[in-house]
């Protein structure tokens, strides 16, 4: 069980241009930024490739692709390296946005692209969840986003008012 | 044992800052690690256990018996 390998493949997929772009979000890259951030799962925001006229994104080639190699499909997930990895597109403003920006981080010799630690928490301020809310204090409590990106981010993105009750809530002493 | 929390806590976060700093491989490993024990952890509390369980009464069996 090894999530390098997954970064491996992720690379793989990429460059055989079954999918246009990668980048990793949630915990694992979280991790990234923080400690570890216990995850039974990757996330893998992913901009599909246009199917001919069909406006209708479809992950099989995706699947086919890992099938290939022996991965198996666990539900919405394909069990890579014994991780389950669940490619997300990346649709709606922010996760385009989050995708594009996305930066590379070596992780000893095998490239892996990563959200920027001020997308990950803009999106966790988004989604909202307590285990987000949780994620974004331990990104503002370990000063590991700068404040004016995120802030520029949060703005752009109409998500100034949940950054205000999220700063009432959890940052006014 | 030390009940200075003052001192526990601040160690606590010394620690996090330590690991947060470590070079991405090694939180990497750690994840690995992490999710092995994670999914240990759920196996063995699925498991059934020796411990005796006490079902509640069905409802309204009380009525049932009486009658």
């Amino acid at each position: 069980m090894k999530i390098q390998d997954v970064l491996v493949m992720l690379n793989h997929v990429e460059r055989d241009g079954v999918i246009n772009r990668y980048a990793i979000g949630g915990a694992v890259a979280a991790t990234f930024y923080l400690e570890p951030v216990s995850t039974l799962d990757v996330d893998v925001f992913i901009s599909f490739k246009p199917q001919g006229e069909s406006i209708i994104v479809s992950p099989a080639p995706i699947f086919d692709y890992f099938k290939k190699f022996g991965c198996k499909m666990e539900g919405e997930y394909i069990v890579i390296s014994g991780w389950p990895v669940q490619f997300l597109p990346a649709t709606g403003p922010l996760l385009e946005e989050a995708l594009a920006n996305a930066v590379e981080v070596d992780v000893e010799g095998t490239p892996a692209r990563v959200f920027t630690a001020e997308y990950v928490a803009a999106i966790a301020l988004q989604t909202g969840r307590a285990k987000d809310k949780a994620r974004l204090l331990q990104f503002v409590e370990a000063g590991a986003i700068k404040t004016h990106d995120f802030e520029k981010i949060v703005e752009k993105h109409g998500l100034s008012q949940q950054w205000q009750r999220f700063r009432q809530q959890f940052l006014s002493s | 044992m030390s009940a200075d929390i003052e001192h526990v806590v601040k160690s606590k976060q010394a620690f996090r800052t330590k690991l947060a700093a470590s070079p991405i491989a090694e939180k990497l490993r750690m994840l690995d690690a992490l999710r092995e024990r994670a999914l240990a952890i759920r196996a063995s509390s699925a498991r059934a256990t020796n411990v005796v369980r006490e079902n509640p009464p069905k409802y309204d069996s009380q009525r049932e018996a009486n009658e």
